[in-house]
């Protein structure tokens, strides 16, 4: 009987034609629109079906069949079989019958290759299986969800009792840790990030293989075989329940069209594959959504819901032990009455969390501390958060402690981005920034972009934070960054206009605003934020397909830029905006371009190499000069008036001046006591440019800078670069290098000595700046016609300097618009102590250090507007008047003095 | 077939691509490469420190045409890659033993 079993060509009904049709009904009916569940139930059954129909086959009238049992594992076992899914086997059998056991699984696996399926099998004794599961957990996962199909039920329900008591009772805690170490490993290689443009359908973060990660832990640990035991015994949700339903269907029915489509087990969801499935399912492009984008929306929502919801779930089940606890709990401390601290953890206790967050601020707050401890947020706590959260106003997130927490988070030091993440999980983020909400999951179909939106976006402020720990330029620029909370914010929302239909740029330039208003930021800070997120391409686009050796170049960027401040946050910005892109994106290559333009915009913007000295280096300095000049001076001049000239000349000046000219300076002092205006021309032939030094008593003349600028405009010289020293008992140096196009060969004596006079006439009052100037238009020099105009832009900016608040004007040149613009700053009762002035090509970029008449920085934000209007309406009023321009010589090497500033 | 490698500016890039599709250079390979010739690194001055670049950022393309189109294509590459200062670049052209399109096994010039 046996041997007839065992020689026996098996009477197969089951024929590849057999299976092809009931496999196609089954694909015709998912292409009708049958659901995943429907589709894996299906081909679990047509599995079922072969198998159960070829045992009785085998065993058919030939005897009772004891003693062995076909049993599904794994995946098979679970009922959940994809088209081309692998179908575990286990031929489980009582010692006395390995001989039928052997038999009758050759013929069966025989049987299923011919069929074409994939087949995982073995055979076991339920002593193997015990000793085996205990080991392996590979195989005690898959026995887990043994499921029977046909033979011995009496032998399978002892296995299932022997085994549930001796194996899968024991050693939970390591089984759960084993588990999670692999599916890490799996992340190593099938992408860490849920949002992969490609994701591996099942082996990606978020995918499928992390619901069964949640299925095992729950077999394992709760002995729950299905999401409902979990909700009913209050270990998930009901809504995490709903969740992990939806995504599984979603994720099934992906899986099902990919491998009917294949032929095979195709779990890749290629960029082929997105299109055609979105198309498939009715997604249509709309103009700033491509349909494949819509549904890789929903894919990406799924895979974070599962993400957040396993990783939750599995570390609670993943009980600590006792000493582990003992640590966490000992050292605990309480702050702010209502949070705990442990080692390695923030909460706040259960019962104190209905009366913590009825103040909704407390939410922030919470965060804040977690970033300042550098600890995680406890599970539980994390999992409670949302449904909390929908109950706090909107309101609560406008007000000030909020804001304050908010910018807190953003300002760092350390831990921004794992902070703000964190807040995106529990959708707090979306509170603050409700377009963020917007763009979670929302994929970038090109070849270029590897997150979505979100991801990319939340990664670009890690970036950054890495580059600010590097040792180049990059690291150097972003520790000199002085807002650093704006940085951030603005890398956050960079590219929040994504995924509409108007230039992204744009949209999130008006967010920015918007942002910007939600978080009470003063109007400088959201000038800053604001041009950071319309023009962060700018940068890019500027280093990497304009040449930046074209000085035209330069300066037009270094206009739109403004300040050296924007300049390196816009530096910063774009660098960890391409590192954000993917691994290996920002390039030394880039990163040298970027720099060089950097570096040229901020040349133009500052002015020449700043004097990088410090502190007691510069006080050293200007000591060693001090005494040079007393020792040259000293027989001369009485000591006492010396020492208190020396000592009223600021420190840095000092410092940065040969002595000869202090000297120079002094004597002309000495001579001033009589005479109110003296005027000193050096001209220097290499250079072509002429120095005027007017030594004068500020008490007796007001508006000395802007009288100067004027009666040099009305001569129709350019001024390259001024000086404004004040010293003691009111004595003014003021010093403009200036270059003179009307005589290219040099200037004449006379020439000078005219200028000279006509300063000193203006100063002492004989004559007006306004005579001066209408003489010269008189005459009618050679002008050329008007040239493209470019807006006027005046910048107030704090930041740059510890003393001096700048101020930035770029407008198109005229004669005679530096003393426009500098009547302009005197007539705002401010102060100039130095000024940087070029003019390159037909554009002006003139650089003003201020202070009000006390000294002091303009820190009123109402004051710095006034001023950029004031300023900005005199050049345009001016403008508008000129209809014709001074010719502009080219003077890219003239040597611009350092201001030291 | 000829080989010609150059090493542009990155800033020329597209202008010397467009001209070289209108031409009816069909393939390109583009990359971003660093290095020097006469026009050595620079030092680069950012407030006081001294940041040295020894190798500076180029492009370098690579097409392979035939024979007859190859002095076009350097002509071409020299008009639209030209800014008249240092560092523009070089182009080097060389003869080519054979080419091969993998996924047909196509051969010399049609394999172009």
């Amino acid at each position: 009987m046996l041997e007839s079993l065992l020689n026996r060509a098996p009477n197969v009904p089951w024929t590849r034609d057999a299976l092809e049709t009931r496999r196609q009904a089954i694909a015709a009916a998912h292409a009708r629109g049958a659901s995943g569940v429907e589709t894996v139930t299906a081909l679990t059954v047509l599995a079922d079906d072969i198998l159960r129909d070829l045992y009785a086959l085998e065993y058919a009238g030939t005897f009772s069949p004891t003693g062995v049992v076909l049993v599904a594992l794994g995946g098979y076992g679970r009922r959940e079989l994809a088209p081309y899914s692998d179908i575990d086997l286990m031929f489980l059998y009582e010692t006395l019958h390995e001989r039928e056991a052997r038999a009758v699984s050759t013929v069966i696996l025989h049987v299923l290759w011919d069929l074409g399926f994939q087949v995982g099998h073995s055979l076991r004794t339920i002593a193997d299986c015990r000793s085996m599961g205990r080991t392996d957990f590979t195989i005690r996962t898959a026995l887990m969800e043994a499921r029977w199909l046909a033979g011995d039920q009496v032998l399978f329900d002892k296995f299932t009792r022997t085994y549930c008591d001796q194996v899968s009772a024991k050693g939970v805690q390591d089984y759960i840790a084993q588990k999670l170490a692999e599916r890490q490993q799996e992340y190593g290689k099938y992408g860490s990030n849920n949002f992969l443009l490609e994701p591996n359908i099942k082996k990606s973060r978020g995918g499928l293989r992390d619901l069964h990660l949640l299925k095992w832990t729950a077999l394992a640990r709760y002995e729950a075989s299905s999401f409902e035991n979990l909700s009913a015994s209050g270990l998930l949700s009901a809504g995490d329940v709903a969740a992990l339903w939806d995504a599984q269907e979603f994720f099934w029915r992906v899986r099902n069209e990919l491998h009917f489509y294949a032929l095979r087990a195709q779990d890749i969801v290629t960029f082929d594959e997105q299109i055609r499935i979105a198309g498939l399912w009715g997604f249509k492009d709309l103009p700033h959504l491509l349909a494949v984008e819509q549904f890789m929306q929903q894919y990406y929502r799924h895979s974070t819901r599962v993400c957040d919801i396993t990783s939750r779930f599995v570390s609670q089940a993943m009980q600590r032990s006792v000493w582990q606890r003992l640590v966490a709990w000992f050292p605990t401390r309480r702050v702010e009455r209502y949070f705990e601290l442990t080692k390695d953890e923030i909460t706040v206790p259960p019962d104190l969390r209905e009366e913590a967050f009825s103040e909704g601020s407390r939410v922030l707050r919470l965060f804040q501390l977690a970033q300042n401890y550098g600890l995680a947020i406890a599970d539980d706590l994390v999992q409670e958060l949302p449904e909390r959260m929908a109950a706090i106003a909107d309101k609560v997130f406008r007000s000030e402690p909020s804001r304050r927490s908010f910018m807190a988070i953003l300002s760092g030091p350390g831990r921004v981005a794992d902070t703000l993440a964190a807040m995106h999980r529990v959708h707090l983020l979306e509170r603050f920034i409700p377009a963020f909400g917007t763009v979670r999951g929302l994929m970038q179909f090109n070849a270029y972009h590897k997150y979505t939106v979100d991801q990319h976006s939340l990664l670009a402020v890690s970036q950054a934070e890495e580059i600010g720990a590097t040792n180049g330029l990059l690291g150097r620029v972003y520790r000199e960054i002085k807002r650093k909370d704006l940085l951030h914010l603005a890398l956050l929302i960079h590219d929040i206009g994504k995924g509409q239909e108007e230039d992204h740029s744009l949209i999130g330039e008006r967010i920015a605003v918007d942002v910007a208003e939600r978080l009470g930021v003063d109007d400088h800070e959201t000038q800053l934020l604001v041009f950071l997120v319309r023009y962060h391409l700018l940068m890019s686009s500027t280093a990497f397909r304009r040449d930046s050796s074209d000085e035209k170049v330069v300066l037009r960027f270094a206009r739109q830029v403004g300040t050296p401040e924007a300049l390196k946050m816009l530096f910063v910005l774009t660098a960890a905006d391409v590192a954000a892109v993917g691994p290996g994106v920002l390039t030394r290559w880039k990163e040298t371009l970027l720099g060089d333009l950097f570096i040229k915009t901020h040349t133009e913007l500052v002015g020449g190499e700043e004097a990088e000295t410090t502190y007691e280096g510069l006080l050293d300095q200007a000591k060693e000069v001090r005494q040079a000049v007393l020792v040259q001076l000293g027989q001369r001049m009485p000591q006492d008036w010396l020492r208190k000239q020396l000592e009223a000349w600021p420190d840095h000046y000092l410092a940065a001046m040969p002595v000869e000219r202090i000297v120079t300076h002094l004597e002309w002092l000495a001579k001033l006591a009589d005479a109110s205006v003296l005027v000193d021309a050096q001209y220097d032939p290499p250079l072509g440019t002429t120095d005027y030094t007017v030594y004068t008593q500020e008490k007796i003349i007001p508006g000395i800078f802007s009288k100067i600028s004027g009666v040099l405009a009305a001569k129709g010289l350019q001024i390259l670069d001024a000086q404004i020293l004040t010293l003691a008992d009111g004595m003014v140096v003021d010093v403009f290098r200036v270059q003179d196009p009307d005589c290219p060969d040099g200037t004449p004596p006379s020439r000078i000595r005219d200028v000279s006079d006509s300063i000193a006439a203006v100063l002492e009052g004989r004559r007006s700046v306004e005579a001066l100037l209408q003489e010269a238009t008189r005459f009618g020099q050679s002008r050329h016609g008007v040239p493209l105009r470019e807006p006027t832009v005046v910048q107030v900016d704090n930041d740059s300097s510890e003393r001096y608040t700048i101020i930035d004007v770029f407008a198109d040149d005229r004669q005679g618009l530096l003393y426009v613009i500098t009547r302009a700053i005197f007539d705002l009762r401010l102060s100039v102590h130095a000024a940087r002035i070029s003019t390159r090509l037909d554009q002006v970029v003139d650089v003003f250090y201020v202070t009000d008449q006390a000294g002091g920085k303009i820190d009123d934000p109402g004051r710095c507007k006034l001023i950029s209007e004031t300023i900005t309406a005199r050049i345009e009023e001016y403008v508008g008047q000129t209809q014709t321009t001074r010719p502009v010589v080219h003077r890219a090497n003239v040597q611009r003095k350092s201001l030291g500033i | 077939m000829k080989k010609i490698e150059a090493i542009i500016k990155p800033f020329k890039l597209e202008e010397v691509k467009d001209a070289l599709t209108e031409l009816g250079v069909y393939g390109m390979t583009v990359s971003e490469v660093r290095g020097f010739g006469r026009q050595k690194g620079h030092k680069e001055a950012y407030r006081g420190t001294e940041y040295t670049i020894e190798f500076v950022p180029k492009t370098k393309i690579e097409v392979v045409v035939v024979d007859s189109l190859a002095n076009k294509v350097v002509e071409t590459i020299i008009r639209t890659a030209k800014t008249g200062s240092i560092g523009d670049g070089k182009i080097f052209v060389s003869n080519l033993d054979e080419v091969v399109r993998i996924r047909t096994g196509e051969t010399g010039d049609r394999a172009l």
